[in-house]
């Protein structure tokens, strides 16, 4: 009785708050079989995987989920301003937040500086090429419009630490996974679409996906990087 | 001088010896005092051109090593960072990009200092306080403030750091300084590359030194200061410093734009002590080598000398041996060098010795065997002299006995008479025997040959031993082959052999037993006579048998027999052809064979005439006949005249020569009887002055003597042709001779 009253519920607010399906499920990274074997037992030290990175996939965040190329019937980007804090955590780094930061193209973004120190926030990506000069504080001209897609990395230029990576999208159909991996995009118009999960340490996957006209569709990504060929 | 004699008394071993093991010990100790010294003074100036270079090398190094910090950091301050941050002007953002350095490793230590006297100072090392690295930089900061950048080295508690101090310009406007400080790590590098030590000097302390111990310091510290006060310039010559039981050669200099203008000291220390490590082994090897060759080599001296002087000693003991007169002993002649020459004229020496010893020994026996032989015959003929006058002093009287015996038994008719008389005639003829083997024993004759009967001697010469065998109680058994041959001897010698075995025999029976006999037994056997002479006695031992024949030896005591005896028997025989031959048994009495060859085809001669039958005198026998008899002895010119007057002879006697020759010259006498040996004038002086006047009566002219006929004599009778009577003679053989010599005419 419970159970169905919860779904009702569940699905009236979905009816309600939606015009469309919605695409939910886990994301996460693990090494492809053989890889960690290979790992486990000190092969990195050999001269063929010497300069194999390694990557601790546990600790991986941070995963982008979206549908790739432009959606029709997707609302415009919103006029309101994306904020990514500027700020020392500890006493010798400084550092952005949120590390990646997915917008849909035409987003505009504020930037500003938390330190008690000047910061610098620079882009040379082909995406967005811009230098906000060194400033403290949150002036308004500090700020930067996303209008073509692409990745764009934001860097200091005094501070080499710091680092983060704007992903200008083409609709706003995305979603960043949690410290779980579970990502959900709703309001998905119905169709046939590829949907992309994406790291930026390891290669991204996409996968064909239908959404319907109303309900949910679960998608798995397992994202991994695998030896080199021989 | 005392010392010189003793040198000489050593032996030749040590002689050698000492010299030998002096000189290997000197060279041993003189060549390694020389290489000592070399390898000494070869390894200090090894180590003080290793430490010229040394400090070549730290002073270039240095000042590359200034010039690289300062290259390095000049820049950094025109990287875009710190230009961006400089642009802010904001000594936070500044201290963060500090942090940042400090953190890339950019510097140990940044200090960052402003016009404005605002200082930052951040260290990556929490060891090391940034105020006190602060201060430590402060001169060189304000030289850069100053515009000038600076490389320096200063100290940090125990640690060195360069500090290279750069200017910053806005706009060609001093607006501050930066300072790296990077740890000082020259020493460590400067120790690997060139493996000397290398002791700063700042402010006075001895600083960063991986081998030098704390204990060193004082030592050091002194000698630093010695040197660089010494010399006013910074090069110091190298010298010497032992520290511990290390030795080093050390050098001092300064580095003086360093330690904010004080000077940097340094002090490059170099050990020789591996090298005279090595060379001490080298000398203990050498030491060692030595030892052991010098014990080698005086081994083989030794062994060398030794066998150098073996032929010496051997030559040595041999002389000894030589001259204890053992010249049997040879050296053995081993080499042909001098030693092997002299064993051999050594050998030679002693045989040449040996034979002259033996010759002179020879030369003694024979001169002895003479000397005896001579005391002997001198002895004996000295006897003959003796026996000769007392047999001619008898033969006169025995004459005359036996001649008026005779003359009594023609006359006397009386039976009784008759025989007395005959026994005295007997009694007289035994001692004309006697006398006759007295002087055939005694006079010495040549050797003769002429066929004898061996019985006669046989006789003869028990006759002669006749008392001393009959008072000995010893009864002498005569077996003689009537028929016996004659063999060929010199009669006197042949019975001196007879008389001398029979006396020897006659002794050992006296010396051992009141009673013996004698036997002597004549026989043929083959072609020898054989005489054996047997007797009881005690014989001959065994092991004298073979000895008796030679010349001294006795069994006699000393002072009875001389040991001729029996080797002038042995000497006489062997020289007949005959042989003697001694048989005995201890205790079975002795037994001597002489056999003696036979003489053949010798007829005999009769010497003596047989006895005629005593017969009446014939008155008509010598009638007209008249005779001068010549005799010193009355009672023979008495026999005389008695034994012819009744023969019808007219007999004149003469006492002596002087008066014979008168009565010859006065009257014609047909026959002349003369003595031959008278006072005055003799026999023959007699008779050579009748021939002289009477050639024809001196053919008759018959000799009577009583002594022994001499060789002389008997040739001079045989010249003569001459009749000789021997005293004593009986009538018949006196009367056999006138008859012979008055049928002459």
């Amino acid at each position: 009785m419970k159970r169905m009253l919860a779904i009702l519920i569940t699905g009236a607010l979905l009816q309600l708050t939606a015009n469309g399906g919605s695409i939910a499920g886990t994301v996460r990274a693990e090494p492809r079989p053989g890889a960690q074997d290979a790992a486990a037992d000190g092969k990195y030290s050999s001269r063929k995987y010497k300069f194999v990175e390694r990557i601790n996939y546990a600790e991986l965040r941070d995963f982008v989920v979206h549908i790739e190329g432009p959606v029709a019937g997707a609302p415009k980007p919103p006029d309101r301003l994306v904020t990514v804090n500027t700020r020392r955590v500890t006493q010798t780094g400084a550092m952005f937040t949120p590390h990646v930061l997915p917008v849909m193209a035409g987003t505009r973004v504020e930037w500003p500086n938390n330190d008690d120190i000047f910061h610098n926030v620079f882009s040379m990506s082909d995406a967005k090429q811009f230098d906000l000069e060194l400033y403290k504080g949150n002036p308004p001209d500090k700020q930067v419009l996303f209008d073509k897609a692409g990745r764009v990395d934001v860097f200091c230029s005094i501070h080499a630490n710091m680092h983060c990576i704007v992903l200008v999208l083409e609709n706003p159909y995305f979603a960043v996974s949690d410290d779980r991996g579970h990502f959900s995009i709703t309001n998905v118009p119905p169709g046939t679409y590829k949907l992309r999960a994406w790291h930026e340490r390891v290669p991204a996957q996409v996968k064909e996906i239908t959404v319907p006209a109303d309900g949910a569709v679960e998608m798995n990504f397992v994202l991994g990087v695998g030896l080199p060929k021989n | 001088m005392n010392l010189w004699r003793r040198i000489n008394a050593v032996s030749v071993r040590t002689k050698v010896l000492v010299p030998v093991i002096a000189v290997m010990v000197l060279l041993v100790g003189a060549s390694m005092w020389l290489v000592n010294q070399r390898i000494i003074r070869q390894v200090q100036v090894d180590a003080a051109q290793h430490l010229a270079t040394a400090e070549v090398y730290f002073r270039n190094t240095e000042r590359i090593h200034a010039d690289e910090l300062f290259l390095r950091y000049r820049n950094v301050v025109n990287e875009p960072r710190f230009k961006a941050v400089l642009g802010t002007m904001d000594l936070k953002t500044f201290d963060h990009l500090l942090v940042d350095f400090v953190n890339d490793g950019v510097a140990n230590a940044i200090v960052l200092a402003t016009t404005g006297g605002q200082r930052s100072t951040r260290t990556r090392d929490p060891r090391l306080d940034p105020m006190l690295f602060e201060a430590s930089c402060a001169d060189s900061i304000a030289q850069a403030l100053s515009g000038q950048p600076k490389v320096d080295t200063v100290r940090n508690g125990d640690r060195l750091f360069d500090i290279v101090s750069i200017p910053i310009r806005v706009a060609d406007e001093i607006v501050g300084a930066v300072s790296f400080g990077t740890e000082n790590s020259i020493a460590q590098e400067f120790n690997q590359l060139t493996r000397s030590e290398l002791v700063l000097v700042v402010d006075g302390r001895m600083m960063t030194s991986t081998h030098i111990r704390p204990e060193w310091q004082p030592a050091l510290q002194a000698q630093y200061e010695r040197m660089s006060t010494n010399e006013p310039v910074n090069r110091n010559p190298i010298s010497e410093i032992s520290l511990g039981d290390e030795h080093f050669l050390c050098i001092t200099g300064r580095l003086t734009e360093r330690n904010r203008g004080h000077q940097l000291g340094y002090l490059i220390l170099s050990s020789y002590e591996k090298q005279l490590q090595a060379l001490r082994s080298m000398q203990r090897m050498i030491l060692l080598v030595s030892t052991l060759a010098i014990l080698l080599g005086t081994a083989v001296v030794w062994f060398v000398i030794r066998k150098v002087t073996k032929p010496l000693r051997e030559l040595r003991d041999s002389a000894e041996a030589v001259g204890r007169g053992d010249f049997s002993r040879r050296v053995a002649v081993r080499y042909e060098d001098e030693c092997g020459e002299l064993a051999r004229v050594f050998n030679q020496m002693t045989q040449n010795l040996k034979s002259s010893r033996e010759q002179l020994e020879m030369t003694v026996e024979t001169l002895k065997t003479t000397q005896a032989q001579l005391i002997q015959s001198e002895k004996l003929s000295g006897i003959g002299e003796f026996i000769a006058g007392v047999a001619h002093e008898l033969n006169n009287p025995l004459t005359s006995v036996m001649g008026f015996s005779e003359l009594l038994q023609q006359s006397d008719g009386n039976p009784k008479n008759k025989r007395h008389l005959e026994m005295i005639f007997k009694s007289a003829m035994r001692c004309q025997k006697i006398v006759q083997a007295l002087l055939g024993f005694a006079r010495r004759r040549s050797p003769e040959r002429k066929p004898v009967c061996l019985n006669g001697l046989v006789e003869a010469s028990v006759e002669i031993l006749q008392y001393q065998l009959r008072t000995g109680g010893i009864e002498v058994i005569t077996r003689l082959d009537p028929n016996l041959p004659q063999a060929m001897v010199d009669p006197h010698q042949v019975q001196q052999v007879f008389v001398n075995v029979i006396n020897n025999a006659r002794q050992a029976i006296e010396a051992h037993q009141p009673k013996g006999w004698i036997k002597v037994t004549t026989e043929t056997h083959g072609d020898n006579v054989q005489v054996t002479i047997e007797d009881n006695g005690p014989g001959i031992a065994e092991e004298n048998l073979s000895k008796i024949f030679d010349p001294f030896f006795t069994t006699k005591k000393v002072g009875e027999g001389t040991g001729l005896g029996l080797s002038l028997c042995y000497g006489i025989i062997k020289e007949h052809g005959g042989t003697i031959t001694p048989r005995a048994r201890p205790g079975e009495g002795a037994m001597f064979i002489i056999e003696l060859p036979i003489a053949h085809g010798v007829s005999e001669i009769v010497v003596k005439a047989r006895r005629e039958k005593i017969d009446r005198p014939d008155p008509s026998e010598g009638a007209g006949k008249k005779v001068l008899v010549i005799d010193d002895e009355e009672s023979i010119l008495q026999m005389v005249r008695e034994a012819l007057c009744p023969r019808g002879y007219e007999v004149d006697v003469a006492p002596d020569g002087e008066a014979a020759l008168r009565q010859l010259s006065r009257k014609h006498y047909d026959l002349t009887l003369c003595d031959w040996k008278m006072p005055g004038l003799n026999g023959q002086d007699v008779y050579e002055r009748l021939r002289a006047i009477n050639p024809a009566l001196s053919d008759r002219m018959i000799f009577i003597t009583g002594d022994v006929i001499t060789e002389k004599t008997h040739k001079f009778l045989e010249e003569q042709n001459k009749v000789c009577l021997p005293k004593p003679f009986t009538l018949v053989e006196f009367r056999t001779a006138i008859r012979k010599v008055l049928a002459r005419k």
